[in-house]
């Protein structure tokens, strides 16, 4: 069978293709399933440019004649390839964090979504920020960056919904390096004492730097952080060098912790044959891995039928590494449960629980779509 | 490759969007309108007239002349209907170099004939679709190359879902625009004829109600589905006959021997109706000839608890 993968590129995240590519191969030759699968890749950069996508696309499924397309890309841009896709009978299996969310949750025939969940992740933070506490205000944080994906309006909307209040949005848009400050946000908590709920967006190393920086500031033992998953991975979260003087709490979809079988099976498969520490996007190549052993297996009969492909993969749950995955067929969207993250503040580790069936608030959440006109980066979420 | 330049014929207000996209992407060279719709053509012309784009007007028996000379003569490279009542011959839809394409306000093939919105509506669909596709020479049966929807709440009347359902199709025209750009040919899928369903023009028995065999939801969508255009769902009461223009489903429940149609009550405005399976529906809104007024007015004509709806 013939996979064709639109590939991405990240600066911030320079392992994101490697990394994926890899989950894919390792978990198909640990299965023995290499020899199954030819694999043809075509690099689309940050994946901000539609022109480039679509001739790529075209070429894999015409020219390479790939029987699924593996596209990681935004949402934003997929909807060009849907006619391609349509028209070519094909399965188009989108990969992306889930930063962002569609205004459109109706299934596309024969397209299937795997993501990290960032946005529904968020949302269950929002709610969480504002849940069972007696202070309802709080603040949004984020970078210029992070805050062109829906994921901030999850948040955000999820926390008002349940009765919070936003005091004040700070947008940092300063460079990742030693002249980065926080000094407008801090002289808002400075003046205002009653807002100690924070809302947070950034990825892996701003998150680190706004870490030391607000660890430093006055009063800071009031505050209590909500975060989106990037700001809980151990990249953002080394080299704090002192003790969390403030709460942060999130969600996240996997963590390298993990300690059921098939984490365990998935860390030692990648240590052995890449002598490599997983990681997210790891994760996300070894479960469209999985897809694929599936599909080889059950699908013989669908070839040039990609939503009959849909539909057989739907009657599957899939032990991945983050635990069960299931295609919801109302969004076709996979979905896996969530975990409840803290960070202890004695050890400075995350501290991870599952959250049990999120079905009800995943349909909640994806029952609602952005009301306004959405405006954002078009890239894909991490490939800057 | 060519610059891509679009012909867009249409009828209703469905367009504007759509007209509104090609306009910003510069991409937009003509429209054509039917005669008949003079008070779109007005509005159309008034909307662009620091564009410098001509409007054409056709009827029946000019048009297939009218649309050969303009697309050779502004070397139009893609045709785009957005409801436009005349059919067009196989001569005419393959002048574009990249085709002719429709925008049908429904999902196809499921949902092939002139009212498609009204037809979801009714059926209680959750979802409104739209479908861009191919001309050929059936009724909606061409390739398909996008389709697409979007949700269909319990108290969207048919105007409602029209504005939603002209904003999708310019989104979905932007994406046509783009494909259009990237590659000689546009991707199309045939249908698939064991799903495809025809529906006719709505005649008066569908859209008048049957309180007999019709429950509460069915009426709702039906109200909606005649609002505004046939001014709401038909039906009579002491003879006198008049359409529903606003109703809801309430949560109260009428007596056992309540008949279906029978008036309970009039309560702050609404008019209460029992339905079938002892269901209440709450009637806001009437048409009459005298005019658009709220139920409670009926009580001038002699509505009382007790009469009936036929």
């Amino acid at each position: 069978m013939n996979i064709g993968i639109l590939l991405p590129r990240s600066s911030a995240h320079p392992n994101i293709s490697l990394d994926f590519i890899e989950g894919i191969k390792v978990y198909l030759q640990k299965n023995n399933l290499s020899e199954s699968f030819h694999l043809f890749t075509e690099n689309i950069g940050f994946g901000g440019v539609e022109k480039e996508i679509y001739e790529k696309a075209e070429k894999l499924l015409t020219i390479d004649e790939a029987d699924i397309l593996i596209a990681f890309l935004d949402l934003k841009v997929t909807k060009i390839l849907e006619p391609l896709v349509n028209a070519s009978g094909k399965l188009m299996i989108i990969v992306n964090p889930g930063a962002n969310y569609p205004q459109n949750w109706s299934p596309k025939p024969g397209i299937v979504y795997l993501t990290l969940q960032h946005s529904f992740l968020c949302w269950l933070t929002g709610r969480k920020a504002a849940i069972g506490t007696p202070s309802y205000n709080g603040l949004m944080a984020t970078t210029f960056y992070d805050c062109g994906y829906l994921h901030g309006t999850a948040m955000v909307q999820s926390f008002i919904k349940q009765g919070g209040a936003i005091t004040f949005n700070y947008i940092n848009n300063q460079a990742y390096d030693d002249a980065f400050d926080i000094n407008k946000l801090t002289e808002f908590l400075t003046q205002d004492k009653t807002t100690d709920k924070l809302l947070c967006i950034f990825d892996a190393l701003p998150a680190s730097l706004f870490y030391k920086l607000l660890n430093d500031v006055e009063d800071v033992e009031r505050l209590q952080l909500y975060v989106s998953p990037m700001m809980l991975e151990t990249k953002a979260l080394e080299g704090m060098g002192a003790k969390y003087k403030f709460s942060v709490e999130g969600y996240l979809p996997w963590h390298y912790s993990l300690d059921h079988e098939a984490n365990i099976l998935f860390k030692e498969t990648m240590q052995e044959q890449k002598q490599k520490i997983p990681s997210v996007f790891s994760l996300l190549g070894w479960e469209v891995g999985m897809l694929l052993g599936k599909i080889s297996t059950d699908c013989d009969n669908c070839k040039g039928d990609g939503d009959k492909i849909a539909e057989q993969l739907s009657a599957n749950v899939f032990t991945s590494p983050r635990g069960a995955l299931k295609l919801d067929r109302e969004t076709n969207y996979f979905l896996a449960d969530p975990y409840d993250c803290h960070i202890d503040s004695e050890t400075n580790q995350v501290k991870l629980q599952k959250e049990d069936n999120v079905q009800v608030e995943w349909k909640e959440f994806s029952n609602q779509s952005p009301e306004t006109i959405v405006t954002g980066w078009t890239n894909t979420y991490l490939c800057y | 490759m060519e610059a891509q330049s679009f012909i867009l014929l249409c009828g209703n207000r469905m367009a504007i969007p759509v007209m509104r996209n090609l306009l910003f992407a510069k991409k937009l060279t003509v429209i054509v309108i039917p005669e008949k719709c003079a008070a779109f053509a007005a509005q159309v012309q008034e909307l662009i007239k620091e564009t410098g784009i001509p409007v054409l007007l056709v009827n029946k028996s000019n048009c297939n002349d009218v649309l050969t000379k303009t697309i050779k003569k502004h070397k139009i490279t893609i045709g785009l209907i957005v409801t436009f009542s005349y059919k067009l011959p196989s001569s005419v839809y393959k002048l574009p170099a990249m085709g002719f394409y429709n925008v049908h306000p429904g999902p196809l093939p499921a949902y092939r004939g002139p009212d498609p919105v009204f037809q979801q509506i009714k059926k209680r669909e959750k979802k409104a679709g739209a479908t861009i596709h191919k001309l050929d020479d059936g009724f909606d049966t061409g390739e398909i190359v996008l389709l697409d929807s979007v949700p269909l709440l319990v108290d969207d009347t048919y105007g409602i879902v029209v504005a939603k359902l002209a904003e999708l199709a310019a989104r979905m025209v932007d994406v046509l625009m783009k494909i259009g750009e990237f590659s000689s040919t546009i991707p199309s899928k045939k249908q698939d004829e064991e799903k495809s369903v025809y529906y006719k023009k709505q005649g008066y028995e569908e859209v008048r109600i049957d309180w007999q065999k019709m429950n509460a939801d069915d009426i709702i969508a039906l109200v909606n589905a005649c609002n505004p255009w046939n001014k709401g769902a038909a039906t009579s009461i002491n003879n006198i006959p008049l359409k529903i223009l606003v109703a809801e489903k309430t949560t109260e429940q009428a007596n056992k021997q309540e008949v279906p149609g029978t008036v309970i009550s009039f309560s702050e405005k609404r008019l209460l109706v029992a339905v079938m399976h002892n269901d209440v529906i709450a009637i806001h809104t009437v048409y009459m000839e005298e005019g658009f007024m709220a139920a409670e007015k009926l009580k001038q004509i002699g509505v009382i608890a007790g009469s009936f709806f036929k």
